[in-house]
């Protein structure tokens, strides 16, 4: 069972980013082989970068999500049976 | 064996009736299933506690209300445990992990209550991972909850203690969460049937988080049906929880009959590789399903892989952000992997994680109008892979815990970010003899439709417990 990997030439300058961030910015040390948590953001960032392209609208919201699960909701669930 | 004994592997149901017509009273049941969970606890590591004393309160408390005619519903007088990740006034709440100091509860959960005035009996908390984090029930602190049909297998977490108690007849149900496989994985790697229901359909006031945005609270049971019993007790809105949604509850258990009436089912195409026992088991279900509900066609969800990245993101900023400060106290009180896990959520950037959560309303929307849209009930595996051994599936060693997660989360994650109801069932077993299952995903609020179809699927593979 393994991880995807990212590029060596990509993992170093994030390693040292995330280690410097993560004191700095958040006071926490890492216990984590830096190049593991580097090839985890830099996997996050870019299949979530690609995933949102085209699809944030000055129109959205985060609520809007709970209220299509109430509009979209199946038949079946209706007070009588359908 | 006592009948009480028996009756330990029996359905919800018929224990009920069994406790209405005085076979045995609530008090012989529980002192039965007792003495049966103290036994397996060196052997399964099932609970964080056998809370022996209070059970045995509860069951008398049972006792006296049947005798005065009074019954609460067919959860009266039924054995139940659930995760540790509820408070229970007065009781300790350790959320598998040794990070906070032990507390008395100052509050009990909304499903606890729903769950007591139902007439249930709490056994006591069961083991989980750390944190409500982790796939495979392995847990440094309180031992590793093991599987109930291998114990050199994993169980399958986060929810570990609630499949594996269940599994083993020690209780009839339980309570578990899920943030991207955490019910559905150990009911799956347990032979049990699991629903994640819809995002806001079950309250999780009181229920400590992972990632608020996709935690859902839903019940591992030994049958469809005792799942519906479960889900009808504890489902709808609930004013302590501002994310519940209020939607209608129907008594699902008496729909189990009809709700699957005239559905449209399809199979994922999900370009994950399955295991070929896996595919094989997987094959066989949808020729059952096919048969009873039309021909399963194929639909394509190229959004899959996106949807397993958001819903991470989600997960890990939204535990970073809840952990942060123990982190900065107290790191060595966390296991290894739970806290690399963590860590990458102090990193991504923010912008993402607000387009992950942003994005998700359209995301399913297409997934509704595309790959849901001539379908009613879409199936794919639960896990890719077969049960995995600890050693396997040992997320302490330097390096593992991604991969490992990875791995077995491929096909539950997903489901999460899209907050739809998911419903696991078995499919079979194993060369191994280890059970494998099937994802039942429905439209929004569709529970209803899910159980009945679990139910006559499970009768059409003639899969018994």
């Amino acid at each position: 069972m393994t991880s995807e990997s990212q590029p060596a030439d990509d993992l170093a300058p994030m390693e040292q980013a995330v280690n410097a961030i993560s004191l700095r910015l958040h006071g926490i040390a890492s216990r984590t082989v830096g190049t593991l948590i580097a090839s985890e953001v830099l996997r996050l960032n870019d299949a979530v970068r690609a995933g949102a392209a085209g699809r944030i609208s000055y129109s959205a919201q985060p609520a809007d999500f709970a209220a299509l699960l109430l509009a979209s909701a199946d038949p079946s669930n209706a007070r009588e049976d359908t | 064996m006592s009948t009480a004994a028996e009756a330990l592997s029996w359905p919800i149901a018929q224990v009920a009736a069994h406790l209405r017509d005085s076979t045995f009273s609530c008090e012989e049941l529980t002192l039965a299933a007792l003495e049966r969970a103290q036994k397996q606890q060196p052997i399964l590591y099932a609970f964080i506690e056998i809370t022996a004393a209070d059970a045995l309160a509860q069951a008398r408390e049972c006792d006296r209300e049947a005798a005065l005619g009074r019954w609460r519903g067919p959860l009266h007088g039924i054995l139940l445990a659930d995760k540790d990740c509820f408070e229970l006034e007065g009781r300790s709440m350790t959320v598998g992990s040794r990070v906070m100091d032990p507390q008395p509860g100052g509050r009990t959960a909304t499903a606890l209550l729903r769950l007591k005035a139902a007439g249930t009996v709490d056994l006591g908390p069961l083991n989980m991972n750390e944190m409500v984090a982790g796939p495979t029930g392995q847990n440094p602190h309180f031992g590793d909850c093991r599987n109930s049909v291998d114990p050199s297998r994993i169980s399958g977490g986060s929810s570990s203690g609630s499949g594996t108690a269940v599994g083993a007849g020690l209780v009839f149900g339980s309570l578990g969460s899920d943030t991207g496989g955490s019910i559905r994985l150990p009911a799956s790697m347990n032979g049990l049937f699991g629903l994640k229901p819809t995002y806001g359909r079950v309250s999780r006031s009181d229920c400590f988080p992972r990632a608020i945005s996709l935690d859902c609270v839903g019940p591992l049971a030994r049958s469809a049906h005792d799942c519906a019993l479960l889900l009808e007790a504890v489902a709808g809105w609930d004013p302590q929880d501002p994310s519940s949604l209020a939607a209608p509850v129907p008594e699902y258990s008496r729909r189990l009959e009809r709700a699957g009436a005239g559905i449209r089912i399809a199979v994922i195409a999900t370009f994950v590789d399955y295991d070929a026992q896996v595919q094989e088991a997987f094959t066989r279900l949808v020729a059952a399903a096919s048969a009873r509900y039309g021909a399963a066609r194929e639909v394509a969800f190229d959004g899959l892989g996106a949807c397993n990245a958001m819903g991470d993101i989600i997960s890990k900023v939204e535990a970073a952000t809840l952990h942060g400060q123990w982190m900065r106290e107290r790191p060595y009180r966390y296991s290894q992997a739970v806290y690399s896990r963590t860590e990458p959520g102090l990193h991504v950037p923010a912008v993402h994680y607000v387009e992950a959560t942003t994005a998700r309303a359209s995301v399913l929307q297409e997934f509704l109008q595309g790959t849901m849209g001539k379908a009613d009930v879409l199936l794919c595996p639960t896990v890719p892979v077969p049960v995995p051994t600890r050693a396997e599936a040992d997320m302490e060693g330097s390096g593992k815990v991604f991969g490992v997660v990875a791995r077995l989360t491929a096909l539950t994650r997903p489901f999460s970010y899209l907050g739809l109801p998911v419903l696991t069932m078995p499919t079979g077993r194993d060369g191994n003899g280890m059970p494998m299952g099937v994802q039942l995903i429905g439209r929004p609020f569709g529970e209803a439709r899910l159980l009945s179809v679990a139910q006559a699927l499970a009768t059409e593979i003639g899969w018994s417990a």
